[in-house]
Order: structure tokens, then sequence, then C-alpha cells
């Protein structure tokens, strides 16, 4: 008799609470923004809370939405009348396409596609082993294209798991079993919709095949293991949340032992009853072998050999179903799949878990919840209620101050310096293997840990050498005004001031300029900043010997400046 | 024991105040006595000292019936072919000549290396069983051990190095470094990741670094002390990113990936003090579901000839002198070496000849503070983890199988830190305990 184990898993969870420090934020200047009720924290004073500046709510507004720091332009609008502009800059950074971008990071942290361990490899598959670590991003963006376009289109999330069509790059298009349909030009970086070919029951993200590398069954769990991903992911519905033990009254080593405790030992049937008949909706994605040919295509002849497996037929918590079709459409009208949106989109955005034992949070959420569902279940209608949220715009320590992320940061420098540090055409901040991904606080696809909250060694690491990196690559390469990225709009970074460059009214205002356009603040001319950025400068110059480099080193300081990496 | 648990916190209060050279207890002095000559006087860890720990994180799910299990003669365990039961300094162990490297390690070591058998974890997918492993909870909550272990070093540059591994650290990720897969660390710490570059960068010279630097730092130090004291962790990150650049040509962080050279910067970093923990895995799956048993053996005999390695260099690299200490031994005098994998292996072939995955695991403990040549649990004839007394380590039909919280909480009791951190009723298996 084999001695397979097939029991899944049940693990027993040990509740540990999310410290996530609180921390004051400097406040440097106005009061409140206008048109925002007052809504607090238990426990903080209403009268002293702290609330964001405008200033401060538009860098917060910009990098959420967006990922990238608002223009001089809009810090003017912004000052300009508070109230009016926010809410038109809000707007027009939801409609903005780097919206779905943003997205995709996010909803990184929930797939966990982003890895660089496929079970299959270049070689496999016969492409250039040189080309893998892009093939290896190809497929983790699969499901995270298909977000992105959902959002992009303003459609239900809902399409997640009912969409009958994918999204390909020209890498995976070669070696996935898709035709293209539609139009070539998507305006998505060459990908394009497409659909599977091969027979697979159109479901969303439950039908690519990047979801169920990632989610591997190695065939002895029969997919209860993708089954539990499936409840965390659509439903928040983490199989492993329940404490269970595995009943000493079984003997392990017996598979008919195992079958049967299953169906009717108490310990087990409350996990198994409903995590099985969800595993039986995926059996035609059980693999028999790793090759290529195996893992490529869906199995649709294997759709029922669920019989031979869980022995329970396929069914979402009681209603019964046949293929993946109706799994999607079954979550999709399961109210949960609405409460975990709408608490997964307060996660991560506010970057930490809803606690739902705060009143003031319940409500928030019940906002955000009413607006989801009143705007269609689209990504955008959630996140405008969550950011229009009197409690996203409180400063610390009501509301911790957020630490940029690596995708974040490599967005950041590109928009300011036109910079990308890529490596062979790969982002090296938006990878692990060769990449500084989890050194920069990313978080670990592969053992799901979460993005970093607080900066650590190498975080600091990563901004100063991506800093000077993109700051060299700036001086460089200067554009001119009216390029919104003109750096250098008072002097050519090659002028060489004929004195002290503190007591060059031009150099002055070039300084003027840097800290107006990196952190949104108006220095005086004759003022401590500027005074201490061109004495930098000063410092630089009489080691390099060149004004360029100079103000390399200058805006080098500047972007690793805490201004920068908080928000 | 329960004292113990109390010096622990008084201790942990100490170094938090910072008195490093009165607080320390000697935990290998008993066993150095027992020891002759040199070695001796080597594995005596100074007053002050404070333990180090290495993670081996062996990913995939070992199998314990090729080393660590001999559980011979019982109809529902078929034990790999070729092998026999031995005892090895008082531990009962899997004998091999296929895997000469195994029987050397515990010749060499056995009395000072515990075993803890049937620890649950609960599941049989990679993923949980990971998390639990590392840090006791299926969802991941709080941090990882090895990142809660690193709190006593936490003015180190890197508390926590990870050289290959997984790590869950929670809030207290700004304790851990990765080393990144490649090495990256080492072209962050020396500026090399500048020549990875598409474009080519000519870099600033390192004396208008060093004046960006002040200027950072300057920067920070007024931002931090506007904010309150609260925001310190950006000035305490730049701070540790500032060590490790000053060990730019001491310490080099470039390595290939391979388990010898993991060894090889883990033991460097502990014994430059540069590190309190550090996590190493060895770059192979031990995931056999075919051919298993001749898999595992290879994977047996590779993982310890690196044991036997990683030994060697523990004894003959002097740990880092601390303020107030007086007698340096070798960095085995307080380190502690946790060997373990997020599962085992079915106790009977598959059709491929393959083992599949097993809730019921073996931990090996190895170095300073273990009481050496025991082990403690143990399996029943369906290969089920037996219940432990936890503070005499025997037996016990009516106490659970261990877990990897207890697994924790007793690795947190050898650091003297609070295991209750753990959860207020966890108990430690101090019966494993020096």
């Amino acid at each position: 008799m084999r001695g397979g184990f097939a029991v899944l898993l049940c693990a027993q969870s040990i509740a540990c609470g999310d410290a996530a420090t609180q921390r004051p934020i400097l406040q440097a200047d106005a009061g409140p923004v206008p048109g925002f009720s007052e809504v607090f924290t238990p426990g903080v004073d209403p009268a002293t809370a702290p609330k964001l500046t405008p200033n401060q709510l538009l860098l917060r507004l910009s990098l959420d939405l967006r990922g990238v720091r608002p223009t001089p332009e809009e810090y003017a609008q912004v000052e300009a009348d508070p109230g009016e502009a926010l809410t038109t800059l809000r707007e027009a950074f939801l409609a903005d396409p780097r919206f779905a971008a943003r997205a995709r990071d996010l909803y990184a942290n929930v797939t966990r596609t982003r890895v660089e361990d496929f079970p299959i490899s270049a070689d496999m598959l016969g492409t250039d082993p040189e080309d893998q670590a892009r093939l290896f991003a190809s497929i983790g963006e699969e499901p995270l294209m298909m977000l992105a376009r959902i959002v992009a289109k303003d459609r239900p999330l809902t399409e997640l798991v009912t969409a009958d069509w994918t999204m390909v790059d020209a890498r995976l298009a070669d070696i996935f079993p898709v035709a293209y349909t539609g139009d070539a030009s998507t305006g998505m970086d060459g990908w394009r919709v497409a659909h599977y070919t091969d027979g697979r029951p159109p479901a969303g993200w439950l039908s690519t095949n990047a979801l169920w590398w990632r989610y591997l069954s190695d065939g002895v769990n029969y997919g209860r293991g993708r089954a539990n991903a499936v409840a965390r992911i659509f439903l928040c519905a983490d199989f492993l949340d329940r404490p269970v033990d595995f009943p000493r009254d079984i003997d392990l080593t017996d598979e008919e032992g195992i079958r049967e405790a299953v169906r009717d030992n108490d310990g087990c049937i409350g996990c198994h009853a409903g995590l099985d008949p969800l595993a039986s909706y995926l059996a035609g994605f059980q693999y028999t072998d790793k090759t290529a040919s195996e893992m490529l295509r869906y199995h649709p002849e294997r759709e029922r050999q669920w019989v031979g497996m869980t022995e329970l037929p396929p069914a979402f918590y009681g209603r019964p179903g046949y293929t993946l079709s109706d799994l999607g459409h079954q979550i999709a009208r399961d109210p949960r799949f609405v409460e975990c949106a709408v608490e997964r989109g307060f996660e991560l955005i506010m970057r930490r878990p809803p606690d739902k034992r705060d009143p003031l949070v319940l409500d928030q959420l019940t906002r955000a919840r009413e607006a989801f569902l009143a705007g269609g279940l689209t990504f955008k209608t959630l996140v405008r209620a969550i950011v229009s949220d009197p409690r996203y715009a409180l400063a610390e320590p009501a509301e911790p101050a957020r630490v940029v992320p690596p995708e974040m940061w490599s967005d950041v420098l590109w928009d300011l310096t036109g910079f990308r540090f890529t490596s062979g055409g790969v982002d090296l901040l938006a990878t692990d293997f060769t990449g500084l991904r989890t050194l920069a606080g990313g978080g670990d696809g592969r053992a799901g840990a979460d993005p970093a909250k607080t900066p650590t060694a190498t975080m600091a690491l990563v901004w100063e050498r991506t800093a000077e990196a993109a700051a060299l690559y700036a001086v460089d390469n200067p554009v001119e005004p009216p390029d919104r990225r003109a750096l250098f709009t008072e002097v050519e970074p090659t002028a060489v001031p004929s004195g002290p460059a503190v007591d060059d009214p031009a150099m002055r205002a070039q300084a003027v300029f840097l800290h107006h356009r990196l952190f949104g603040t108006k220095v005086l001319p004759d003022g401590l900043e500027v005074r201490e950025t061109l004495l930098l400068w000063d410092g630089a110059y009489a080691v390099e010997r060149s004004p360029a480099r100079a103000w390399a080193a200058v805006l080098t300081a500047l972007l690793r400046d805490p201004e920068m990496v908080f928000y | 024991m329960f004292d113990r648990k109390r010096s622990a916190v008084h201790r942990r209060a100490f170094l938090r105040g910072g008195v490093l050279g009165l607080a320390g207890i000697a935990l290998g002095a008993g066993l150095a006595s027992a020891l002759p000559g040199f070695m001796g006087r080597a594995l005596a860890a100074p007053a002050g000292a404070k333990k180090r720990f290495i993670f081996v994180v062996n990913q995939g799910g070992w199998d314990p019936l090729n080393a660590l299990t001999p559980l011979f003669g019982q109809s529902n365990i078929a034990m790999p072919i070729a092998s026999s039961a031995t005892t090895i300094g008082g531990l009962k162990l899997v004998d091999s000549a296929q895997r000469p490297s195994v029987r050397a390690f515990f010749e060499a070591h056995a009395a000072r290396t515990a075993i803890v058998h049937g620890v649950a974890v609960r599941s049989v997918a990679h993923d949980v069983c990971q998390v639990t492993m590392m840090t006791g909870s299926a969802t991941g909550g709080g941090a990882d051990f090895a990142t809660r272990l690193s709190e006593v070093g936490a003015a180190d540059p890197l508390p926590h190095l990870v050289l290959a591994g997984p790590v869950y650290p929670g809030a207290l990720a700004p304790l851990v470094a990765r080393a990144g897969a490649t090495g990256q660390l080492q072209g962050l710490v020396d500026a090399s990741i500048l020549g990875a570059s598409d474009i080519g960068l000519t870099p600033l010279k390192n004396p208008t670094r060093d004046k960006v630097d002040d200027f950072v730092r300057r920067r920070t130090r007024a931002w931090a002390d506007a904010v309150g004291e609260a925001r310190a962790d950006l000035p305490s990150a730049l701070g540790r990113a500032s060590q490790l650049e000053a060990l730019r040509g001491d310490l080099s962080f470039a390595a290939d990936g391979s388990f010898e050279s993991q060894i090889e910067l883990a033991v460097q970093a502990l014994g430059r003090g540069v590190a309190q923990c550090v996590t190493i895995s060895p770059p192979v799956s031990w995931d056999t579901h075919t051919d298993s048993d001749n898999q595992q053996s290879q994977l047996w005999e590779a993982f310890f000839a690196g044991m036997n390695r990683l030994a060697s260099r523990l004894a003959t690299t002097p740990a880092p002198i601390l303020a107030g200490q007086s007698n340096v031994g070798m960095l085995a005098s307080e380190t502690v070496v946790v060997v373990l994998s997020e599962m085992a292996r079915t106790p009977q072939l598959n059709a491929d000849n393959g083992r599949d995955h097993w809730p019921w695991t073996s931990v090996v403990l190895f170095g300073d503070g273990i009481t050496g040549g025991r082990a403690i649990g143990g399996y029943d004839a369906g290969y089920r983890g037996l219940g432990v007394d936890p503070a005499t380590g025997e037996t016990d039909a009516a106490r659970a199988a261990p877990t990897p919280t207890q697994l924790g909480a007793t690795l947190m009791a050898l650091a003297d830190l609070d295991p209750s951190v753990l959860g207020p009723t966890v108990e430690p298996l101090v019966g494993i305990l020096a």
C-alpha cells in the first residue's frame, strides 16, 4: 500500500499583531487640508491629531496613485487653491495610465507571482537561456497585466475570475497556447489581449498558466494548496487561519485511512468539506511531469480526475459546478469577494490591515464598500473612496508615513531623471535573483513576506547607489525645458561659476529649483538649504573638477533625502 | 529550568541597558571543563559573549530516515536500503557506507549535537510548512526565529544576515539584511553595482561620496530630530549602511551561491561581529518525489560534508572581542547551529520510488548550550511525532508532539531572551538545553 499523505493543511495560527510603529511626521507648514472632515483614530485627540499639509497630501496621492512625485505645476495648483486642486488632481491621478501600473505593483503582493523560480526554464522551452530572467518576469506579470487592463478599462474586478481573455507579451505568445485577439496597440508596453486555445475554460486569473505555475500541486496534495490560494486571493478566507491539528486516531501511512478521515473525521472535515471540492475544480491543471509540453497546456481530459483524488465533485462551499468558469462566476457572486476586495484595497493603500476592532475603521470600510458597489466594482471607485477618506489625510502618529517601495522608487527616479537601473534589459529594482528588489524592501513573492514598512541597511544602500546612478545619468543627459524632466532650468550643468557657488545668483536659483522640483518646498535663495546645497557643490567640484559631476553629487544627496523615501 | 527563563529576561534588560560585560553568563563553562586542553579553552564561552546562531534551511523537505531516524523493523516504515542503525555518541542514527560524511560529523560532534524528533509542522504544503517552521505560525505573524534571536545583536551592522533561504522579519525588518542570491550586497557595499547598469556610468569619487554622505547624514539627523525619536529608524538604517561600507576591503559579501561560499561568509560575518545570526541554505532541492532514497542519500552526504566544514570553521575562527571581554574563544564557543527542513517525507515509497510530503520532521541543534548526545521526541509506529515533556525531554503520551513554536521558544531561552513573546503558554524544550 502506498504510504502517500494526501491530507492538507490546516495549521495552527498564532495571533501576532502587526506592530506597525506609530511615528510622528514633521509638520512644517500649514494646517489641515480644507474640505476634509474630522475623523480620528480612537485614542487620538481630535484637537491635536496631526494632519498632512496640502502639499504632503498631494505627495501621498501622487505616489500612491501614479507612483511618481508631483510636478512643480501641481504643487502650485495646490498652493493656490488646496481644496479644489486636490480633488481635481486626485481625479487626474486616477485617470492616469500609471494608475493601472500601480495596481499591478500593489497586487503583486497578493498574487505573489513575481518570483524567479517558475518550474520551467528557457532551456525546456527552447528559448534563449540568456533571456530566462526576462521570460520569468513576463510569466509573473500575466495575471497582473490582466488586472492592469481591467483597471485601465474601468471594468469590474469580478473580471479577475470571469474574463475570457488573458494578456501576453511577445515572449509568452511564443510559448503559451494562445492566439492574439483584438488590437495590437493596447498601449500596455507590448502586452496584448489573447485567448488560450487549448480548451481551458475561461475564468480570468483561474485560467492562467502563471497562477498555477506559482502555486504548483505536486500530485500528492491533489490541488488543495492551490484551492487554498484561491480562497486566500479572492475571498481573504485562508484555510490556514483555522486552528486544526492532525487527529492522532488516523493512520497517515494508510492512504485509504486518510481518505476516510477526510470524509468522516470531525477533525478533518471542517476544512476539507470546503477545500476539497474547490480543489476538484482545478484537476485540469494537474501535471503528470514537469516537462514543457505537459505544463504549458491545460488538460481538459483530466477535469474528472477528482474522482481518484479528492473524491468530491467540484463545488464552491456547497454549490456544485463543473468547470473553472463555474468557479469563477461563483466567486464573483460571493459577497466575500466584495468584502475581500475592499479590505485588501484598504491594506494595500493604507499599508496595514484594517483593524476591525476600531469602529472608525469599520466606518471607513463601510463607506469604501458602498462606493465600490455603487461604482460597479471598479478598482478606481474603491481606491477613490479610500484616498478620499479623512483618515487617509492624517499624519503620524494617527497614520504612519509610508516607505517608498522599490517599484515606486524605480518609477520616481525614472520620472525625475530619465534613468532606470536596468542590467541586461531587466530593471534591477523589480527582480531578485540578480536584482535588488528584496534588498530594497520589496515583498518576497516566493516566501510570501510582505514589503518592508521601515527602512533597513540594505534599503539605505540601494537608495544610495541608485540615487548616484540616476544623478550621474541626469547630468550626462540633461533635457531642456519645457520637458518636464528638465532639472537644470537656471544654469547649464556644465557652467562653472566665477567664484564660490553660494555667491552666484544663478547657482542659487538652480538650487532653489531643485528643492522645489524634488520636494515641493520653496526655499529661499539666501536660505540655509540653498547654502548647504551649494557648499556641497563647491566641495564636490574641488574633488571632481567637473561642474556636471558636482551637480551629480548634489542631485545624489537630494535624491537620498528623507523626504524622498518617506511620504 | 524556569529560573533560566527569568534570568533571560534579566539579561535582556541588561543588554538593552548597554551593560554588556557584566551580565553575561558562561553557558559553555560546564561543557568546556569536560574537554581537554585547547578545545576546552576554545569552547568556553567568555563572559559577556552573546549567543550567535546559524540557521541552515534545507528547502524542499528532507528525509530524516536517511540519517537521523533509525526506525528499522517497523511495518509501516520503509527504511532506505543499504542502511543500518547505529549509535554514535549516544545518538541513535542511520548509517550507510554511501554517507560517510554523516558518520564523520556525528563522530566528531555528537557530544555537542542534539536532535528533536517528531516536530509537527501540521501541513504538507511547502510554503506553509516553511513559514511555520521559521516563525511558528502558518500565516507568518510576528517574525522568524532567527530575526528574533538577532535582537541581542541589534547594534551589529547586520543583526540577521540572510545569505540564502527564507526570512519573514515582520516588524523586525530593520534587523535583517539579505545578501542577495548572487552577492548583490557586495555590489551595494563597494558601489560596484553601478557597473552593472546598461548605461555606462563613471561613479563619483570616494571623497565626493564622503561629502554627499555627510550632507545626507546632517539632513537626516535634522529631519529625525524634528519628527521625534520614533522616526529614528532611518538614521539607524543609514548608520548600519555606513558600518557596512566601512567593511569594504575587509569583508566581502560576494558569494557564488554555493553552500561552501555561504558557510565561509557566515563564519566571517559572525567572527567579525558583523552579524548575530546568519541564515544559509544549500542551493539544492530536497523535494524528491521520484527515486527518493537515491537522491536523498546523495543530498545528505553532500550536506553533511558542508556541515563538517562549518563545524571545522567555527572551531578554528576566533569569536569577536566584545567590550569588557578579556579572553576570546572560538566561534564554536558561542554559536548554535540550527539545522532544519520545512517537512519530512513519507515513510513509504510511492509508485515512482519517491517519497511525498510528511508533516512531522526532525531538527538538529549543534553547538554551545545544547545537551549533546541527546535526542528528544520520537515517532510512533505510524511515523507520527510523539509528545514530549518539555522540562525533561522525555516522551510523554499525554502531551502533543513538539511544535516549531516550542523550538523557537527553546532557542529564545538559549539566547537568554524571553520565550513568552512567542505565546504566553508556549513551553520551551528546556530539557535539551545544557
